[in-house]
């Protein structure tokens, strides 16, 4: 069951004096208890489009517009977008000490998000079982810590609680193990993996590290300049990826046994100045002429496989 | 936290120590100055004369004359005003009482001012609120005080309702408390607005600095995202990390404040550190010179002391460890 | 430049000082009268009225004047009034007091000037008669080159000082960095005055001079060592720094090449927005006799007389010098403004 379907999502970024198209045309959807990986580079739109969900963006610099946005296949007006924030849609970000505000104890800030949610007993109790859900043990300790006396690890930890806390049906994880030291990395992976069994989250897993997002997704989609370019099963994107610029992408991973490190030519292209057929088309290795003239539509090429490439077979 | 206390405690004396000898060689590079004038005076005689130097040892080098007043100013003796004819501690007594009641009141009156606006002017950024606070900040900031204290002075002769300089009214021991109070009050309001009003220009424009560059934070965005209301982000979650820096500043404003409150002193007369400074370089009377200077510093590293142990309470980033 | 320019607030400030130096360049051509030329007679006269109709209604193409009268009413307090009797047109590109035309060639001729029988006093005159017209663009330019040279010097000792600081860290740090400190911990003000006590209260005007430059330096170079020193500490651990000691290139090599042109975008910035605090030392000293002296002018000692209040009622043209120092303080201000704009990277251009 969809819980949260958005079409036709459109973002404009003010720069100097005018508006630039960032985000065009985007359609994002997510199942109850489901973890939805979002690739892609830096300025991708990865980060701003999940941003939009729950309206976040700055209102004077930006434009957001949609033509449908459903929550269990109810349709949201924009008026009522705000309410999710806390309620609904919880975020976690990259960099978790940076997130919460260092003047305020945990315990603070714990109940401060408690509230939003509008409970009525907000104690120690409960919040020490959401600590424990997340997989922390010194409660007392954590609760009357400062941001800065925490190690990363345990902020994200803390940030996760959070997000449980306020009885989100929704998780944006954007990026949420990148500033994290190696060993941690998994610990995070695998709470996200417990939380979407365990309390039937649905979690969009941002990053630009193919690994870790094919190790906890379920679906994968593939970001490029503001555009969705593939998306399928998980699996299906590990094993037969259609876009050459997924194939380049998992080239670029490192593997065992092979010495050259690989690259993706060309660069990330200019919000201004997009180019007019396919946006991957500058750095694309199967580029066909029609590619230089018309963008491709997203196409489900097979079931649940959805394809934005001329080029069928590769 | 003791111990950072104690710690800045401990940095700030060697420093007045290495002023006072610098203070001390410079104002004793021109030799026999001050004797000069002296000697003009008919009143003082040449064994007078003779005697000063003998007792104050001024023939000797300058480095013994330095430590001889060092060790005096350690038992509080700052030494002898020629001008006044009285120890240096009797004449700057009241003088600093009444320059740290101007300082301190314009400092409160500052603060009080400046932070609403500067909030104010921050949360409705580039609105008709901002751009007005704004615009007379920035001509505030840039008025020359003494300018500020003419302009001032003038218009309350013009006025006529705000006594013109001084300190206290020719009739103020003849007044009860409660006027007494009013008296000083009046004559407190024009030196402390013309002190003030520059301060608050610049803490304006630095509170809405730090407030705007707070609400773009990382972790504002996360609040929000936790759906915390917009008040609630602004004025306790933004407004909390904003005010930080400004302690920090505490000890430039002192700074500042102090040298804008002795030439504000000077033309308003009111009779404080600053105007005293002013006569004693104008006599070239040495030690009250050298008192006065001191005592300024020693005020000023009270000041950043204060804003130091301020900032450790304030900062949990320092406090806690 | 041209970013500059196009600046709002940065072209103000350009056309406000374009200005003012050319007045203070030119000084003996643009001003009436010399500095020193009184007329003891006319003292205080209220700025003279430019008229272009006169008595009977006439218009005259040439602005003119008309001569001062001056007589003492009941208080023996003077009034001014005009003789209407004769017309004495505004003359341009006349001759005038002899001066030297940029401090080397002998010149008479004034931009404007009038008939020698009238006095033209644009903004009045002083206790002296001395036109306060002229004295105001002959003060500028002690005013104006003051905080300019004081600055230059403070520049390079601020440079070295907190480049060595900055760059090497350590003990040589803590001790230069203790030395600033030290030097901050006393009130300016009170500096300023300490250091001038130092030296007898009345020298020659030349010696005065550039005593002050040296008491402004001195005061200034701390706060300057400081800021540059926090920058080279954050450059010297970048990238470039680091390459170019790999290939082992000498320290002061790299001090120069690679880390002081990255200061240079700060420096600039922070130096015009100290020029301000240059010239108010000038003036307040100069205000209170501790500065540059009569004759001499400075728009710090123009603004003694306005030490007594009653003189402002009376003559508030005194006060115009004032607006001087205030057109200068905010031009600067906002120049250092637009240069702060012009290298923000976070710019973002209105």
């Amino acid at each position: 069951m969809k819980i949260l379907e958005i079409k036709g999502l459109n973002i404009d970024f003010k720069k100097r004096k005018s508006f630039i198209n960032v985000v065009q045309g985007l359609d994002l959807d997510i199942l109850e208890s489901e973890i939805v990986g979002i690739v892609g580079e830096s300025g991708s739109g990865k980060t701003v489009s999940t941003l939009a969900l729950a309206d976040l963006l700055p209102s004077g610099n930006s434009r957001v517009s949609y033509k449908s946005y459903k929550i269990k296949a109810n349709k949201i007006d924009k008026k009522q977008i705000p309410y999710f924030r806390g309620r609904l849609i919880s975020y976690i970000f990259q960099d978790p000490i940076p997130s919460l505000d260092p003047m305020f104890t945990i315990r603070y800030q714990f109940k401060e998000i408690l509230k939003v949610g509008s409970r009525k007993e907000v104690d120690d109790k409960l919040m020490g079982k959401l600590l424990l859900d997340v997989g922390l043990k010194d409660i007392e300790r954590v609760l009357s810590s400062y941001p800065h006396q925490l190690s990363g690890g345990m902020a994200q930890r803390v940030a996760i609680a959070f997000a449980l806390g306020s009885n989100s049906k929704i998780l944006v994880a954007d990026e949420p193990t990148t500033a994290l030291d190696a060993h941690i990395k998994k610990g995070i992976l695998e709470l996200l993996k417990k939380i979407r069994d365990e309390k039937g989250l649905s979690i969009f897993f941002i990053s630009h590290d193919l690994e870790q997002t094919f190790y906890v997704a379920d679906r994968v989609y593939i970001f490029y300049a503001g555009s969705i370019m593939e998306y399928a099963k998980s699996s299906v994107i590990k094993k037969s990826p259609l876009h050459p610029y997924t194939r380049a992408l998992l080239d670029c991973v490192p593997k065992r046994g092979i010495e050259e490190l690989k690259q993706i030519g060309g660069k990330s292209p200019n919000f201004g100045d997009l180019p007019k057929g396919c946006l991957f088309y500058p750095r694309c290795s199967f580029a066909m002429d029609i590619c230089q003239k018309k963008r491709p539509p997203l196409v489900e090429v097979k079931k649940g496989h959805f394809l934005r490439c001329f080029k069928e077979k590769i | 936290m003791l111990i950072y206390i104690i710690k800045r405690f401990l940095i700030a004396l060697p420093l007045i120590l290495v002023i006072s000898l610098i203070a001390f060689i410079f104002i004793n590079l021109t030799p026999g100055n001050f004797f000069n004038q002296m000697r003009l005076n008919p009143q003082i005689s040449e064994e007078t004369i003779e005697k000063y130097i003998e007792l104050y040892q001024l023939d000797k080098p300058v480095l013994i004359q330095y430590f001889a007043w060092l060790k005096r100013i350690v038992h509080l003796d700052f030494g002898y005003s020629f001008a006044y004819n009285i120890p240096v501690t009797r004449v700057l007594g009241s003088r600093i009482l009444n320059t740290l009641l101007l300082t301190l009141c314009s400092f409160f009156f500052t603060w009080l001012v400046a932070l609403p606006l500067g909030i104010i002017a921050a949360v409705k950024v580039d609105r008709a609120w901002d751009r007005l606070i704004s615009f007379f900040s920035y001509i505030l900031l840039s008025i020359p005080t003494f300018f500020m204290a003419f302009l001032m002075l003038y218009f309350a002769y013009l006025a006529g309702i705000l006594p013109l300089g001084g300190m206290v009214s020719a009739n103020f021991t003849e007044l009860t408390l409660f006027f007494k109070i009013l008296d000083l009050l009046k004559h407190l309001i024009i030196p402390t607005l013309v002190i003030s009003l520059g301060a608050i220009a610049s803490l304006i424009r630095i509170m809405r600095g730090n407030l705007l560059e707070v609400l773009r934070s990382n972790y504002i965005l996360a609040l929000r995202a936790r759906g915390i209301s917009e008040k609630r982000v602004t004025y306790i979650h933004a407004l909390r990390s904003a005010i930080n820096p400004l302690i920090t500043i505490f000890g430039y404003q002192i700074s500042g404040l102090l040298s804008g409150a002795a030439l504000t002193e000077i033309i308003c007369n009111w009779p404080g550190l600053g105007s005293l400074m002013l006569s004693a370089v104008r006599s070239q009377d040495i030690y009250l010179v050298m008192g006065s200077m001191l005592v300024s510093s020693f005020m000023l590293i009270g000041g950043n002391l204060i804003a130091d142990i301020l900032l450790g309470f304030a900062d949990p980033r320092i406090r806690v460890k | 430049m041209k970013e500059l320019l196009q600046h709002r607030r940065g072209l103000i400030a350009v056309i406000i000082l374009f200005f003012l130096y050319l007045g203070a360049i030119f000084s003996g051509f643009i001003s009436p009268y010399h500095y020193r030329s009184e007329k003891r007679l006319l003292s205080y006269a209220p700025p003279s009225k430019i008229h272009f109709f006169d008595s009977k209604g006439g218009f005259h193409l040439r602005p003119f004047l008309y001569k001062y009268t001056m007589s003492l009413d009941e208080n023996r307090k003077r009034v001014y009034g005009e003789d209407k009797s004769q017309v004495y047109p505004v003359e341009f590109f006349t001759k005038g007091d002899s001066y030297k035309l940029l401090g080397l060639f002998p010149a008479d001729i004034h931009l404007f000037g009038v008939d020698s029988e009238v006095k033209i006093y644009l903004f009045g005159s002083d206790s002296r008669g001395r036109d306060l017209f002229s004295r105001i663009i002959y003060g500028g330019r002690v005013s104006l080159s003051i905080g300019l040279i004081a600055v230059i010097i403070t520049f390079f000792i601020g440079l070295i000082v907190g480049g060595v600081a900055g760059y090497f860290g350590g003990k040589i740090d803590n001790i230069l960095m203790r030395l600033c400190e030290m030097i901050m911990l006393v009130p300016g003000f009170y500096l300023l005055l300490a250091l001038r006590s130092s030296f007898p209260p009345e020298i020659g005007t030349v010696k005065i001079y550039f005593l002050i430059i040296i008491i402004l330096s001195f005061i200034g170079w701390a706060s300057l060592a400081r800021v540059i020193r926090g920058i080279v500490l954050g450059l010297r651990e970048k990238e470039y720094v680091l390459a170019a000691r790999s290939i082992g290139l000498s320290n002061f090599k790299i001090i120069i090449k690679h880390i002081l042109p990255n200061t240079s975008s700060y420096t600039i910035i922070a130096l015009t927005l100290s020029i301000p605090s240059y010239i108010l030392g000038e003036s307040a000293l100069s205000l209170l006799g501790l500065g540059i002296q009569d004759p001499v002018p400075s728009w710090g000692n123009l603004l003694k007389d306005a030490m007594a209040i009653v003189q402002i009622k009376l003559h508030p043209w005194i006060l115009i010098p004032g607006l001087f120092i205030f057109l200068v303080v905010v031009a600067f201000n906002m120049l250092g403004d637009a240069l702060r704009d012009i290298y923000d990277p976070k710019r973002k251009i209105v």
